[in-house]
């Protein structure tokens, strides 16, 4: 074992495995906080309730509130989180390094590549034991800080399935990173993997005839058998690690038996268009010609390839919404009868079983600001610290032009953006509308997609402070990110608890969506607060721009 | 534009922490100047030209471009200066020509014949995508959209990183056009031959410090050269050792062999003195001089005397 590899490896990441660990922990310790008084009556009705139902909006049975919403955080967001950190050890270990023409470097000294591999797989198994272990610990920690109660939850277990899904997660990656050397594809693939797997093992089971189905998703192995409850399950625990060892296996044949690529280089669009012509093709073409009249038709140019890809899929989710309704509105009303008030707030918060209902579940709740949110970020980040991060913006700032004016120009394209996404909603849900037949009225349907835009522009501004301030377009885009999750939860868990519901004004979603434009039309005081405070971030973002020195 | 000096710096300081990247710089480059600026990697001279340019700030000490203050005037500054940056990136995305566009549009009086000659002469393919150049094609493009402006005052760090020897000697050509137009070049490089060939004047940077400005051929004159005479018969070391400026004699047998600075004429008296048979000259060597400054910050003549 290289003992300089696995240490480099460690040290890469370390930073980012304890922070996820703690985030994911303190939002445990959190929740339990905000449900220790109504966690108790949840967890008395999810028992209730059919079996079926509880599965279908993913919540675990059983237990007091405080297991319950501990049971959220580990079942779902740790196994992400963890996760999606391994998929990105794993992806970096080979495949990543020849992308940035490291490998090459490393593989001049006198180490076997089978030595290399093997390196940064006991520092994928570090991690994996680690983080889990420190997310074992700090949930402990966290939780009796809030007075809440562990009761008789098998923590330890869901530790070590923890341990052993992230580390078929971070082997997934670096198998196929090791047979393709493309860090695109293999982190791609792998989250792919990571999320449809556990769509499919939450929901095939449900499905008459499927439900061994699901035993082909690692996911499968992770949680069916319940270990926060239940304790280790022998059996799926060593399918999950005789997969991890075949995966490894396999990386170590792909890794010794292929030409390594000399660093790619360049963007992903870059090296798409250099091996597969004809997907570049159609790249290029959905990507548009570049335009430089001035700062925000370029910025809005360089972001049309994301831009028509989103606004395709808001499109299409819109339109195929409205006449879905029509199959399910009778199973809806009877599910949304049966569910109290606080859990409705958890699934999507309306009753679905009307067409304003059924659309601001569907599409308007989570799909719309993830969706044009995830590009005013991505806008926001690249604006001031992508540039200087691609030290391009040393270049732009020889112009005369004021600093000011590039924050100004570059949040405008990021209005524009939005604008247009909104757009997208308001004429796919219109379409939707229309072809369902459904009572909804097309003012309201343009109100909800302009308070859309306006939550969406908060976010990228949000984002572009950060890069304002830092200069780095990681923090620019954990900003905007943070702003969005910690907004989201406020707003979906805090009224759950009368004492604290006030506090979810302080989230952007609730000028979003609390007024309910769907049923009630457009509030123009929660578009002024959602644009003001937008314009207030982009003040705040020049006057930070303007005083400090530009990256190098 | 003013009668001022292309660029004044007065007390320029940049800390980063503990890390003093440019310590009190006062430098003065007049109008219609090429002035070299060199110094070893990582001595100060990228932060003193961000720092000209009001990409960074200055810890204390103030720049002025004619006349005007770097942080106040900025924009005004920038309408009249043309940029080469050390670390170059472009916009991967566009094409040569979009990416002059780009910034024609931002920075206005740009003559568009004008373009095209400058591509013409460095062999600059303005078609293709920034992300298919090679390095070196793409420090055209870098070189084309800071000379495309015509600019006042040309601010180049490292311009002529990865040029091919017959591109190196066009741009050279360029900066000596663009000094007889009563325009003026601020120059870093690393290529000291290109330096001695273009510059007027020189300063040396070291550890943030400047060790020394001069004229080229004062520069030259202070080089150490050798001569060495032959004589029909041996003569003594005394003979030049006394001579001011001489720094090492060597004989063997009927020749001497003598290292000096300065001028010549002491030595040449010297010497007609006896019976010189023939003599050999070698040139300054310019590049000595620059190393010595940039090891020891001295110049070579100070060095183990």
């Amino acid at each position: 074992m290289l003992a300089t590899i696995f240490t480099k490896a460690i040290r890469d990441r370390s930073v980012g495995v304890v922070m996820s660990a703690l985030a994911v922990a303190l939002l445990g310790a959190g929740a339990v906080w905000i449900y220790r008084d109504v966690g108790d009556l949840i967890a008395e009705l999810v028992a209730g309730m059919p079996e079926t139902i509880v599965s279908a909006v993913g919540l675990s049975g059983a237990g007091t509130g405080t297991t319950f919403v501990l049971g959220e955080m580990l079942n779902l967001i740790a196994p992400m989180v963890l996760g999606g950190i391994a998929i990105s050890i794993g992806t970096s270990a080979i495949a990543g390094e020849e992308r940035d023409g490291t490998l090459g470097l490393l593989l001049a000294n006198p180490r076997s590549r089978t030595s290399v591999l093997l390196s940064k797989t006991g520092a994928l198994l570090a991690m994996s034991v680690v983080g889990s272990l420190f997310l074992w610990g700090a949930v402990v920690v966290a939780v009796g800080l809030v007075g809440g109660e562990i009761g008789n939850l098998t923590l330890g277990a869901m530790a070590v399935h923890l341990m052993a899904f992230t580390m078929f997660m971070g082997g997934l990656a670096l198998f196929i990173g090791s047979w393709t050397g493309n860090a695109a594809v293999a982190s791609g693939v792998s989250v792919g993997v990571l999320i449809f797997s556990f769509l499919a093992a939450g929901l095939l089971p449900l499905v008459n005839g499927l439900e061994n189905l699901a035993k082909i998703f690692p996911w499968y192995y992770f949680n069916s058998s319940k270990p926060i409850e239940s304790g280790i399950d022998g059996l799926d625990l060593s399918v999950l690690v005789g997969a991890t060892a075949i995966l490894i296996g396999g990386a170590l044949i792909g890794v010794n038996r292929r030409d390594l690529r000399a660093g790619a280089g360049g963007t992903l669009v870059e090296r798409l268009f250099k091996n597969h012509p004809r997907v570049a093709g159609y790249v290029e073409r959905m990507a548009g010609k570049p335009m430089v009249a001035n700062i925000p038709i370029k910025t809005v140019t360089d972001h049309q390839f994301a831009a028509t890809i989103s606004a395709a899929a808001i499109f299409y989710t819109a339109v195929l919404v409205g006449p879905m309704f029509n199959g399910l509105s009778s199973t809806l009303g009877e599910l949304t009868s049966a569910l109290p008030e606080a859990l409705l707030r958890i699934v999507g918060g309306v009753d679905m079983s009307t067409p304003a209902g059924w659309y601001h579940a569907e599409v308007f709740s989570l799909v719309i600001p993830a969706a044009i949110g995830a590009l005013t970020i991505m806008m926001g980040s690249r604006a001031l610290a992508g540039e200087e991060d691609a030290t391009t913006m040393d270049l732009l700032l020889a112009n005369p032009i004021t600093r000011s004016k590039v924050v100004v120009s570059k949040f405008v394209a990021l209005v524009a953006m939005a604008a247009l996404l909104g757009f997208a909603t308001f004429v796919g849900s219109v379409g939707g509308v229309l072809l369902g037949g459904l009572d909804l009225s097309i003012a309201n349907i343009a109100a909800a997609s302009f308070q859309g835009v306006g939550l969406a522009v908060l976010l990228g501004a949000s984002a572009l402070l950060g890069g304002a301030v830092t200069g780095r377009p990681k923090a620019a885009a954990y900003s905007g990110i943070a702003v969005g999750l910690v907004g989201f939860v406020m707003y979906s868990f805090l009224p759950v608890n009368e004492n604290l519901a006030g506090w979810a004004k302080l989230s952007p979603f609730y000028y979003y969506a609390d007024n309910s434009p769907l049923e009630n039309g457009i509030s123009w005081g929660y578009m002024g607060i959602l644009f003001g405070v937008s314009l207030l971030l982009v003040l705040l973002a020049s006057v930070a721009f303007e005083r400090r020195d530009i990256r190098n | 534009m003013s009668d001022a000096p292309a660029i004044v710096t007065e007390g320029l300081t940049k800390h980063y922490g503990d890390v003093r990247a440019l310590e009190n710089l006062d430098l003065t480059i007049g109008q219609g100047e090429i002035f070299g600026f060199l110094g070893p990697n990582g001595s100060g001279k990228t932060t003193t030209m961000r720092t000209i340019l009001d990409l960074i700030r200055p810890t204390a000490g103030t720049a002025k471009i004619m006349g005007l203050d770097s942080h106040e005037d900025s924009v005004e500054i920038r309408k009249h200066i043309g940029y080469v940056p050390g670390d170059l990136a472009l916009y991967r995305r566009l094409t040569g020509r979009e990416l002059l566009q780009y910034f024609a549009n931002l920075r206005g009086g740009v003559n568009w014949s004008y373009v095209d000659e400058l591509a013409d002469r460095l062999t600059s393919d303005l078609s293709r995508r920034i992300g298919e150049y090679s390095s070196g094609n793409r420090q055209k493009i870098g070189l084309i959209q800071a000379f495309m402006n015509k600019p006042s005052v040309l601010i180049l760090d490292e311009p002529s990183t990865g040029l091919d020897p017959l591109v190196q000697q066009e741009f050279q050509a360029m900066l000596r056009e663009v000094t007889a137009e009563g325009r003026t070049v601020f120059l870093s490089s690393h290529t000291l031959s290109e330096v001695e060939r273009v510059a007027d004047r020189v300063a040396i940077i070291r550890e943030g410090r400047l060790v020394v400005v001069d004229t080229m051929d004062a520069l030259k004159a202070k080089a150490i050269r050798t001569v060495t005479f032959h004589f029909g018969s041996p003569v003594a070391e005394s003979v030049f050792s006394t001579v001011p400026g001489v720094r090492e004699v060597d004989i063997v047998g009927s020749a001497a062999t003598v290292s000096f600075e300065g001028p010549m004429s002491g030595l040449l008296r010297a010497a007609t003195d006896h019976d010189v048979v023939n003599l050999t000259h070698s040139e300054a060597d310019l590049e000595e001089i620059f190393l010595a400054y940039y090891r020891n910050g001295q110049p070579a003549e100070q060095v183990g005397a």
